[in-house]
């Protein structure tokens, strides 16, 4: 037993400590100075009564029963957008004649098709299980949501690079633009879907929401055009499919920016 | 009050129990004080952090999900309103023009006034305070510090060990 050993009772809270740990505090002068600082019994500061009175005042004016935030029917909610939201722009897509047929799913062999689809997929569910986390206080989350929205393009970048070659294309930039205008107004579509369903939550890190939501909207537009896109170009994958999800989850972030710096606006 | 009583009032309060109210701001106020007296809140703002923390869970008291702690959401909602509060007094501080006569202490940190615990506490980071308050003060597990701060138990034990390790250096290095 060691001082490390009291700090692990004092990090759980184990109130009074085991018995090993107050066997080695008993003979240690710097574990006793800690535990006497830690466990000061400073005179608790009472909230006055009248502030208490007016909290209560003001809530008993408007105490009305409300309905409690159900985890699954938003994550439920969330998960209905994406697939709506991928299924009309792909037939939105398929009939403005942009790109006529799934070329994409197509161009690609199984093993392409089944690891980006399914990392999608994968991204999709844990974006929207992480949102719907973070419009209720509190909760457990899988994944930190800031960590969760800086490893999902990562991840897919990586799943790119090995299943796609790198090639040097002449049009680069015109195809570029030409696919990256097609999958924003898909983003854009379920970025406002997924803001109606989020005002219903409670919002605490407006920054790491609006990037999650961002991402997740982007990756609508990634999706539809992994879909309907037959160039297989890696770099193409990369900075115009992609890029829609990359762009998307930068909008949200200064959205929630934003927000977080005009509180007036946050729920 | 026990957690479950504070989980069952909380489900009161979600159907307009009028009781419940009461009970739930008589019994969680004084630790919601604390807490914010240990972020180093003058206890002016820390009784208006209190209130605007009250009226916030009112407005969102949907999002409490019956079954689950209370304390974590609660305390959730607690430091949202404190980081709100911080960035508006320091964009009001930029905004505000020089004076003559500065005054002799930022008029948001009494750490003089503080008492033994929090004065201690200021040695600290911020997000290490933050774990060590809410584990001491609001009286939280380390599931629920996760919970509160949208983090994860790894995280919480990591950022408590470095701030013990931190308080044992400072009390070493004490008068």
């Amino acid at each position: 037993m060691d001082c490390s050993d009291v700090d692990q009772a004092l990090i759980k809270s184990e109130i009074p400590l085991p018995p090993q740990a107050d066997e080695h505090a008993s003979g240690c002068p710097r574990c006793q100075k800690l535990l006497r600082a830690v466990n000061a019994s400073a005179p608790a500061e009472a909230p006055s009564a009248a502030i208490l009175r007016d909290i209560e005042r003001r809530i008993a004016g408007d105490l009305r029963p409300v309905k409690p935030i159900h985890l699954t029917r938003l994550m439920g909610a969330l998960a209905g957008i994406v697939v709506c939201a991928v299924g009309a722009s792909a037939v939105s897509v398929g009939a403005s004649g942009l790109y006529p047929g799934a070329l994409g799913v197509a161009a690609m062999n199984p093993v392409q098709a089944g690891v980006i689809f399914a990392l999608l997929a994968a991204a999709a569910f844990l974006l929207a299980d992480s949102l719907a986390r973070q419009m209720a206080p509190g909760s457990r989350h899988r994944i930190e949501p800031k960590i969760l929205a800086m490893i999902v393009i990562p991840v897919l970048a990586i799943a790119v690079a090995a299943l796609f070659s790198f090639q040097r294309e002449p049009n680069f930039w015109a195809e570029w633009w030409y696919c990256f205008r097609v999958g924003a107004p898909a983003g854009l579509v379920a970025a406002a879907l997924f803001w109606l369903v989020l005002r219903r939550g409670a919002i605490l890190s407006p920054p790491a929401a609006g990037a999650s939501a961002g991402l997740l909207a982007g990756l609508v537009g990634a999706t539809t055009l992994e879909i309907r896109c037959s160039n297989l170009d890696a770099w193409h994958i990369l900075l115009s499919h992609f890029g829609v999800a990359m762009a998307g989850a930068l909008l949200g972030l200064l959205a929630g920016w934003y927000q977080a710096r005009h509180p007036g606006l946050a729920a | 009050m026990a957690g479950e009583d504070l989980d069952r009032w909380m489900e009161r309060y979600q159907r307009a129990d009028p009781e419940a109210p009461s009970v739930l701001v008589l019994t969680l106020s004084p630790q919601l004080l604390r807490f914010f007296r240990s972020q180093l809140a003058s206890r002016e703002l820390a009784d208006d952090l209190l209130q605007e923390t009250w009226l916030r869970i009112h407005r969102v008291r949907h999002t409490y999900r019956p079954g689950q702690p209370v304390l974590p959401w609660v305390y959730a909602i607690a430091r949202r309103v404190r980081v709100d509060s911080y960035r508006r007094t320091r964009r009001i501080s930029q905004h505000e023009t020089g004076v003559d006569v500065l005054p002799e202490q930022p008029a948001q940190v009494e750490t003089s006034s503080l008492p033994a615990f929090e004065t201690l506490m200021a040695g600290l980071p911020e997000s290490q305070r933050e774990v060590v308050t809410l584990l001491k003060v609001g009286g939280l597990s380390l599931e629920e510090v996760a919970r509160a701060t949208s983090s994860t138990v790894g995280a919480v034990k990591q950022k408590a060990h470095r701030a013990y390790a931190r308080l044992r250096e400072l009390l070493e290095e004490g008068p």
